[in-house]
């Protein structure tokens, strides 16, 4: 037996003010949820009087959106003042290394007066962009310059390979993570602006850093 | 309410109107379900209760933590400095990279003001050059190579001096403290006067130990914004 046509009616107009409601609520409860634009995020949550609650309540959400600004995976942090290089989750430190950082220190360029390299370790922060295994150093112009070498015409005599150790993480503008052949150098600023560690620590960054894995140097 | 009381609304109100809202049970039923469970969904959680009570300190956080989110959105190191403490940190996505604590500061700016600056120069250092065929890891520049006291100029004519206890280096700082007094009279005379004189003396000296003003210097960079605010306790 069906229904008579008034109480389907009726059944239809219940039914749309229910998915209506569920709708309008669950768009209150999304709001403020990761969205990508902070100041958009932040202006939802500016209250609205200035009750210790509401106060309260703001202050708990802002809280939420920090820790959420926060890598949520690994994540690498390397500390050119004490040349040590950190991987962490959240607040645990997954492998505490010693490192070795950029020296500093300044070479001229011979075939552009004024323009000079500077070899430091850049600060801010970056990512993993690549995971090399038995990477393979192309010497770069200073390399052949600081000894005293010509820079070879041909690009196959820059390669030396079983330099960099086992692994090597690139992680912008031509610098990478690597290993080294002078482990009595880690924990001194010697580098050209590379990140120099032993092969064990190297080894464990290699497995604990991906592609993305953010990187903060300071 | 007494239990009667309660028995006898729920008869009188909520069930005549539970049975007339069940009139097509199944698909009422459903949406009543859905609509507490969006309830329950988008309810906000309660405030901790370690939240601040104090509504001023309350106040100074919040605001603190609104610039900080958006300073934590972008990939970028900044200071965060809260006198209060004292402390200052470097954080990146909210995160502490490094604490530097402060021994003793002092301040001419508003307590309660919470701002954000952005810094102009780091502190200079000497760079050694090193000729072809010189070996680079012969003479580096170090931590320990940095200054330990400098003035650190931030946009907005914003200045932060850096200096040394004095135990650490009596002399240097009789010589910074006359200095600096002598600047701030200067900027008196001319306030006095009426004249609109530049904001050069520091707005903050912080007095650091030798090693963390030090690292301080090495760690600051070319534009790396400096929050002043307020942060809770750990």
């Amino acid at each position: 037996m069906t229904m008579p046509r008034r109480h389907r009616f009726r059944a239809a107009k219940k039914w749309t003010i229910g998915l209506c409601a569920f709708a309008l609520l669950s768009l209150e409860a999304c709001e403020g949820q990761g969205t990508p634009d902070v100041d958009t995020a932040l202006k939802a949550e500016r209250p609205a009087a200035g009750s210790l609650l509401t106060l309260q309540r703001q202050y708990e959400s802002l809280k939420r959106q920090l820790s959420k600004q926060a890598p949520a995976g690994n994540y690498i942090v390397v500390d050119t003042a004490r040349n040590h290089l950190y991987i962490k989750r959240g607040s645990e430190i997954l492998l505490d290394a010693i490192a070795s950082t950029g020296s500093g220190v300044i070479l001229d360029k011979p075939d552009r007066p004024g323009s000079q390299w500077v070899f430091d370790t850049p600060r801010g922060e970056f990512s993993v962009q690549t995971r090399l295994t038995n990477p393979v150093w192309i010497k770069p112009d200073w390399a052949f310059l600081e000894e005293d070498q010509e820079i070879p015409l041909n690009p196959a005599d820059r390669a030396e390979p079983g330099v960099l150790g086992d692994y090597a993480l690139g992680f912008g503008k031509g610098y990478f993570i690597h290993g080294t052949l002078y482990t009595r150098l880690l924990g001194k600023n010697v580098t050209h602006g590379c990140i120099r560690l032993n092969d064990q620590d190297l080894l464990t960054t290699y497995k604990l850093a991906k592609i993305g894995t953010p990187v903060m140097i300071f | 309410m007494g239990s009667s009381h309660r028995s006898h609304f729920l008869e009188t109100a909520i069930l005549p109107y539970l049975k007339r809202l069940a009139g097509t049970p199944r698909v009422t039923r459903f949406g009543l379900f859905m609509c507490l469970a969006a309830l329950m969904v988008g309810a906000d959680p309660a405030p901790s209760p370690s939240a601040p009570q104090d509504p001023a300190v309350l106040q100074a956080l919040t605001r603190t933590l609104e610039e900080e989110v958006r300073l934590a959105s972008k990939p970028q190191p900044y200071l965060l400095l809260d006198l209060s403490r004292p402390i200052l940190l470097l954080k990146s996505r909210g995160l502490i990279l490094r604490e530097f604590s402060i021994l003793h500061w002092r301040s001419s700016r508003d307590p309660s003001s919470i701002s954000t600056y952005r810094l102009r120069t780091r502190p200079p250092v000497s760079r050694p050059k090193i000729q072809p065929g010189q070996d680079s890891t012969e003479h580096p520049i170090d931590v320990y190579d940095m200054p330990m006291d400098y003035l650190l100029a931030f946009d907005r004519g914003f200045v932060v001096e850096v200096s040394p206890p004095f135990a650490e280096r009596p002399w240097h700082w009789l010589k910074r403290k006359w200095l600096s007094g002598w600047s701030r009279f200067k900027t008196w005379i001319g306030q006095e006067s009426g004249e609109d004189l530049p904001m050069h003396s520091p707005q903050v000296n912080l007095i650091l130990s030798q090693e963390e003003a030090q690292a301080l210097a090495w760690t600051v960079t070319e534009g790396m914004p400096l929050l002043i605010g307020r942060t809770e306790q750990p």
